[in-house]
Parts: C-alpha cells; sequence; structure tokens
C-alpha cells in the first residue's frame, strides 16, 4: 500500500533495486552451486589421482618394508592443501599414518548443506601386488578448504555486484527523475487539463527522442481530440436543430392529422345527427301538414293545439337531446374519472343505433351482468368502440353481407377488461392486415375514409388509456380486441 | 586329581598345536629390479608354493644389491634367490633350484648411438654397475677391465633396471649387465644397445636354502617349483611373469647342487682383488 504512495521514480527505483537483488541471490546461488560442484569433481579427482600416485609411491617401500621411509612419503603427500589424512595399514594390521590440522570453516555451516558437499572425502584402496595383499591405504580429505575458497569468492563477487547494483540504481533513479519523470507530470497535466475540455494545450517536446516520440504522440492525440470534439459539436448543433425541426414536423403534422380527424368526426357526427333526426322531423313535418288539413277542415280547436305542441315539443326535444349527447361524447376527458364499461359500450351503440336500424345490421352483446368500473377516460373509450362499430358498419354494408352482425363482447380479464368488436363482413386481407393502424392507410373510398380512425384510435388506446389494440381475422370477419387497464 | 591336571596339559598341548599360526619362511629376493617388478614376479610363485606345498613363503627384498647382499651374508632369509652367496666361502646357503632359462653372462654395453665402439675407448670414463655386491654385472666384467688395465670410472645404479635406466637416459656411456636382464628390458624399454663384451657364461642366479631349515621343508619347496613348469597351474603362473618380466622359456626351474655353480666358485678364487 506504502509503495503506492510513492512517485514513479521511487517506485522503479524499489522495484528495479529489488529484482536485481533476487536477479544477484539466484546468481550467487547458480555461480557458487557450479563453483562448489567444479571443486567437489576437482577434489574427487584430486583424490583418485592422489591415491593412485601415492599407491605406486609407497608400494616400492611397502614390499621392502621400509616404514620409515614410508613414513616420510605419507607426511609429504599430507601437506597436499586438502588432504587431512593418510593411512598406511599393512596386513598384519600395523598402522602408519600421517595426519594434518583440519581447515576451520570460515563460511557460514548452511552454505555446506546448500552444496551438499560432505565434510570429508576419503578412498580406501588395498595394495595387492602379485596376487599378495600388501594392507590398505586410506586417504581423507577435507572440503573445508574448498567451501573456504568458494565462499571468499562468492562475497567479493557479491561486493562487486553491490557496488554496481548500487551505481546502475542511482543512475537509473536519475535517469527517471530527470529524464522521464517531468514528462510525465507533464503529460499528467496536460491529460487532466484535456479531460476538463482544454484540448488546446500541448507538450514541450525538448526531451530525449524516446520521450519526445510519446509526447509527440500525445500531442498529435490531442490535436485529433481538438478536431474530433469540433466535429463533435457541429454535429450536435445540426442534430440538434435536425430534431427540432423534426419535432416541429411531427407536431405539425399531428395536430394536422387531428384536425382532419374532428373534421371527419364532426362530418360523421352531422350523419348521425341526420340520420337520429330524419324521423322526428318527418313527424314533425306530418304534425305540420296534419295541421294545415285540420285548420281546413275545422278540427283544429284547443285541445288540437294543445295536442300538437305538446307532440311537436316532444319531438323536438328528442332532436335537442340528440344533439346534447353528440356534442358531450366528442367532449374530450381532461381528467380521468370514474366510469362503466358497460354504459359506455351501450353509448356508443346508441349513438349508431339509427344508422345501424337502418343498414339493417343487428347488434349482439355480450357483457357481464355486473358493471365493471374504470378510472379513466370514459368518453375516449366510447369514441374507440363508435369509430370500431363504424368501422364495422362500413365494412358490412360495402360488402353487402347478407344477415349482417356486429358483436360486442366485454370480459374482465385480470386487471384489465378487454372489449371484443367482431363482423361478420369477410374479415381484412392479410396482406393489409399488419399496415390497417397506419396514418392515411384507408380501404374505403375517398368519399367515405381519412384514414385516420383507426390511426387515432390506436393512438387513444395506448397513449392515452395505456392499453393496447390488435386486429385478427376471425371465422366470419374482423376482429379487434381492445384492452385497457382497471384504473 | 592328578588325572584331571594330565588331562588338562594335554588339552592345552593339542589346541595349541591346532591354532598355532603355520611358521612362515622368508624367502629374500636380490634386488636387480625395482621392488614392485621383483614382487609382481615372485610373489605369483610363492603364492603356488603355499598353496601346492603347504609352505608359506614372504617374499623379502630390499632396495639395492649392496643391501640384498648385506642380508644374504648375515643369513636373514630362510630361502634366497642370488648369486651372493658365493661370494663367501662360509656361507650358509646351498643351491636347491636353478632357473631352467639357461646360463647367464656379464655384458658391457653403450647404446647403438654411442661414439664409444670398443673397451679400450672407456679408458678413463665411467663405467656403470648396479652394485658393488652384484656378481654377474659388477664382479665379473670390473675384473676383466681391470685386467685388461682399463682405467675406468666406477658408478653405481643401485640394481640392474636402475643402471640400464641411467644408460638409457645419457646419463652414462656404458654399463655393466646381467645379458639375460639386458635382453628383458631393451625389449620392455624399445632400448637399441651395441655389446662391446661379453664375460663367459655362468649358470644363472640360483634359489637356495638356510642350513637349518628343515631337509622336508627344503625338499617341498624344491618339488614344488621343480614341477612348477610341469603343472598346468604353475606353467600359467610362469607365463603369465614372463609377460611381465618380458622374459623367453622355458621358463621354471630345475634342481641344482652347488656342483652346477662351480664356475662362480672359481671365479672368486681368481679374481683380481
Amino acid at each position: 500500500m506504502l509503495i503506492k504512495r510513492l512517485s514513479l521514480s521511487s517506485r522503479a527505483l524499489i522495484y528495479t533495486a529489488s529484482s536485481m537483488a533476487i536477479g544477484a541471490i539466484l546468481f550467487f546461488i547458480f555461480i557458487g552451486y557450479y563453483e562448489a560442484k567444479e571443486y567437489k569433481e576437482r577434489l574427487n579427482t584430486e583424490l583418485t589421482v592422489q591415491s593412485s600416485v601415492l599407491q605406486d609411491t609407497i608400494s616400492e617401500v611397502v614390499v621392502i618394508g621400509d616404514y620409515a621411509t614410508l613414513k616420510q612419503i605419507l607426511q609429504k603427500y599430507v601437506k597436499h592443501p586438502d588432504t587431512r589424512l593418510i593411512r598406511y595399514t599393512n596386513s598384519l594390521g600395523v598402522i602408519i599414518e600421517s595426519v594434518d590440522e583440519f581447515v576451520e570453516p570460515n563460511f557460514p555451516l548452511f552454505f555446506r548443506e546448500i552444496l551438499s558437499i560432505d565434510e570429508v572425502i576419503s578412498s580406501n584402496k588395498k595394495i595387492v601386488i602379485g596376487g599378495v595383499n600388501y594392507g590398505s591405504l586410506e586417504i581423507v580429505m577435507d572440503s573445508n578448504l574448498l567451501l573456504n575458497t568458494v565462499w571468499g569468492k562468492l562475497k567479493r563477487m557479491g561486493i562487486i555486484l553491490l557496488l554496481m547494483l548500487s551505481i546502475e540504481s542511482v543512475l537509473l533513479f536519475r535517469l527517471l527523475s530527470r529524464g522521464l519523470t517531468p514528462s510525465l507530470k507533464a503529460l499528467e497535466e496536460c491529460s487532466e487539463v484535456i479531460g476538463k475540455g482544454g484540448v488546446g494545450i500541448r507538450i514541450d517536446e525538448n526531451v530525449s527522442p524516446e520521450i519526445k516520440k510519446v509526447l509527440a504522440s500525445f500531442n498529435n492525440m490531442a490535436t485529433a481530440i481538438a478536431a474530433q470534439k469540433q466535429y463533435l459539436e457541429d454535429l450536435n448543433l445540426s442534430l440538434e436543430k435536425k430534431v427540432q425541426d423534426e419535432t416541429l414536423r411531427r407536431v405539425e403534422q399531428d395536430r394536422l392529422l387531428m384536425r382532419q380527424s374532428r373534421m371527419a368526426a364532426m362530418g360523421e357526427m352531422i350523419g348521425n345527427i341526420a340520420h337520429q333526426w330524419r324521423q322526428p322531423l318527418n313527424a314533425l313535418a306530418i304534425n305540420i301538414q296534419d295541421a294545415k288539413m285540420a285548420y281546413e277542415y275545422g278540427e283544429v280547436d284547443e285541445e288540437y293545439i294543445e295536442n300538437l305542441v305538446s307532440e311537436s315539443m316532444k319531438l323536438i326535444k328528442s332532436m335537442s337531446h340528440t344533439i346534447d349527447d353528440f356534442r358531450d361524447f366528442f367532449l374530450p376527458n381532461k381528467e380521468k374519472e370514474l366510469f362503466c364499461v358497460q354504459t359506455a359500450c351501450y353509448g356508443s351503440i346508441e349513438l349508431l343505433n339509427a344508422v345501424l336500424r337502418n343498414a339493417s345490421i343487428e347488434m349482439s352483446v355480450d357483457m357481464p351482468i355486473e358493471d365493471i368500473w374504470i378510472n379513466g377516460f370514459g368518453r375516449e373509450l366510447s369514441h374507440v368502440l363508435l369509430n370500431l362499430l363504424s368501422n364495422a358498419k362500413d365494412a358490412l354494408i360495402s360488402n353487402a353481407v347478407q344477415n349482417p352482425v356486429i358483436t360486442i363482447k366485454v370480459a374482465l380479464e385480470n386487471d384489465g377488461v378487454l372489449i371484443c368488436v367482431g363482423d361478420n363482413g369477410g374479415g381484412i386481407p392479410d396482406d393489409i392486415l399488419e399496415k390497417i393502424f397506419d396514418p392515411y392507410f384507408t380501404t374505403k373510398h375517398k368519399a367515405q375514409g381519412t384514414g385516420l380512425g383507426l390511426y387515432m384510435t390506436k393512438l387513444i388506446v395506448e397513449q392515452h388509456m395505456k392499453g393496447y389494440i390488435a386486429v385478427k381475422n376471425g371465422e366470419n370477419g374482423a376482429q379487434f380486441d381492445v384492452k385497457v387497464p382497471l384504473s | 586329581m592328578l588325572l584331571k591336571r594330565v588331562f588338562s596339559f594335554i588339552i592345552i598341548v593339542f589346541l595349541s598345536i591346532s591354532f598355532a599360526s603355520p611358521r612362515e619362511y622368508s624367502f629374500g629376493v636380490l634386488a636387480q629390479q625395482s621392488a614392485v617388478l621383483t614382487a609382481n614376479s615372485w610373489n605369483p610363485i610363492l603364492s603356488y608354493v603355499e598353496k601346492k606345498s603347504g609352505v608359506k613363503l614372504v617374499l623379502r627384498t630390499t632396495r639395492t644389491g649392496d643391501e640384498s647382499r648385506s642380508a644374504t651374508d648375515k643369513g636373514e632369509y630362510d630361502f634366497v634367490y642370488s648369486n651372493h652367496i658365493f661370494a663367501t666361502p662360509q656361507s650358509v646357503y646351498k643351491p636347491i633350484l636353478r632357473p631352467n632359462s639357461g646360463d647367464i653372462s656379464g655384458q658391457i654395453i653403450t647404446l647403438e648411438g654411442s661414439s664409444i665402439k670398443s673397451l679400450k675407448e672407456l679408458n678413463g670414463k665411467s663405467v656403470g654397475f648396479p652394485s658393488k655386491s652384484a656378481f654377474i654385472a659388477y664382479a665379473v666384467p670390473s675384473d676383466h677391465l681391470k685386467k685388461q688395465k682399463i682405467a675406468f670410472v666406477e658408478a653405481f645404479g643401485a640394481n640392474q633396471e636402475g643402471v640400464m635406466a641411467q644408460l638409457k637416459s645419457g646419463n652414462i656411456e656404458a654399463v655393466a649387465v646381467n645379458s639375460k636382464l639386458l635382453k628383458a628390458y631393451a625389449i620392455k624399454e624399445n632400448m637399441a644397445y651395441r655389446v662391446l663384451w661379453e664375460s663367459e657364461k655362468f649358470a644363472d642366479i640360483p634359489i637356495a636354502a638356510h642350513g637349518k631349515i628343515p631337509e622336508a621343508v627344503i625338499r617341498k619347496v624344491q618339488e614344488t617349483i621343480a614341477n612348477m613348469a610341469k603343472d598346468p597351474e604353475g606353467a600359467k603362473v610362469l607365463e603369465e611373469i614372463a609377460k611381465l618380466t618380458k622374459q623367453k622359456p622355458p621358463y621354471g626351474f630345475s634342481k641344482a647342487t652347488v656342483q652346477n655353480y662351480q664356475g662362480y666358485v672359481d671365479f672368486y678364487k681368481h679374481r683380481v682383488k
């Protein structure tokens, strides 16, 4: 953790020194091992050679039995640096030996363990001449001198290596602190400035060639970022304008659509009112004609006038009520209200009742007895149903269907109400089924349709009422499923 | 009680006889070669004798011929392979075997490339000998040189092999040696030489037995060594030794008496003092 707080050059110094120290230790172990191995082999060779040479040398005196000379020879040979003991034992067990002082170890004892070298190595050879045993010759060598030499060598190398490492570390630290760190600091500062949007800043490239490349690359990057930023800003401005234009266009289009839709609805309303009014108008006309004829035949009296006025006023009130109904129907809800689904459905049917009756279209209604209440926009649901019923009516009339029937089925389903409006008009061709909710798409004659009815219906269901509307072809005709949430 | 003591004494005597080490007999060999070569040449023969006859012979040798002669003169060895025994009229040794390889002679030689072509040219020069105690390589040739009035300077190389090595290395121009050993050495060391003079023939060095040795032991040793060349096992041992010493057949020894060495006796009677 502490090391992370240090500067880059200090960390580099620590890392370099550590890695060099590890390398040096490994180097020492490696060198020490091979040096010791080489010395060990040399010691073994020396032992073998000395044993062989000494055996040849003493054979002469051993055969003669000149043990005084033998003793002198052994004393001479034991002076060999690594040799510590030479012992001749004749065939009768008489021992003649020469011993030298063992060398004191000047190395830590673990060093011997690491190198797995025994403290002493020895050879014991029988002296047989002409098939006769003249005794044996034992030579013991100790490895302390060898290990003292290797240890001393390693110590000297260690001091030199440590010195070299120290110099190298200092040089590296100097190089980093003077050569690299200022450049990195400049890079850091520039990066911070660029990060805050100041893309105009550049670093002084008057440094070493390697760092210069990095800094030049950084400056190039900063230039590229500046250019890219400018491009993005321009693009942003352009896109913003495009979005604004498109939004305005869409708003204008929606306004136009709404106006067209309203005009269409208005036309439809007028048509419906006309249908509703046709019968009371006829009745009023008959009443007026009847009044004229009654006057000509002298049948006009007070009672007649009372009846005429009463009946005519009833008709006029009915007509006025029709207007109120249509006006209320097309007034949009501004706030949610609790309304009964069945009432909304019957309201829509009632508005079209005259037209449907005129076209001999039968209405089949399947609704639950218990009222279903929704907290939402009741008039808008009526408007949706009116559109669907109107379209069904148009399809049945247009296709001249025998025994035309429109069905309305209402059912409570999970957390919403499913209203299915179907007919037996033969259905919608499959190739246009997916386009049916697109704006300006119509299958009707231009005089009849605007292509906005179902588009507006979908908008009302999905955006205002947070429900969904789907269309499919049933057995005899099209079926629209409208599902709206209960609240 | 008495019976018990007698019985114990019998047991002690029996055990002493049973567990006593068999007696060893020393076998001295005249120092003509290095002690190691001597041991390699003689130990197999002595081992063979012990194996066949049960008589244990232990090799004894010295560094120089003088030491060998000294030991022989003192009668230190039980058996001896030496011709020094003839130098003293009162020698305790009697020859029992002689080599089958024939007689030997003393030779005065130089290297083949030497400028010395005759004995007269040795006048005033050094002549190498193995030792003063050597018979065929000192007593015989020096006697001849003295009789020829050649004033030479004596130089000694400890033994035959030593003096031949001196010649080969060029330290000395002429040496006196045993003809048989010279032949073997020349083959072994690939040395070419020129013979300036050769003595009359003498019987080769005998194996002699000390007078104190029981006759039965002497007979066993004599019989075993004399029959060695006829026994396949013994012949094989002799062949191996011959390979080592570069000797030529016939190998082995034959029985001998002092009569076979009358030449030595006669020589010592007439030599120049």
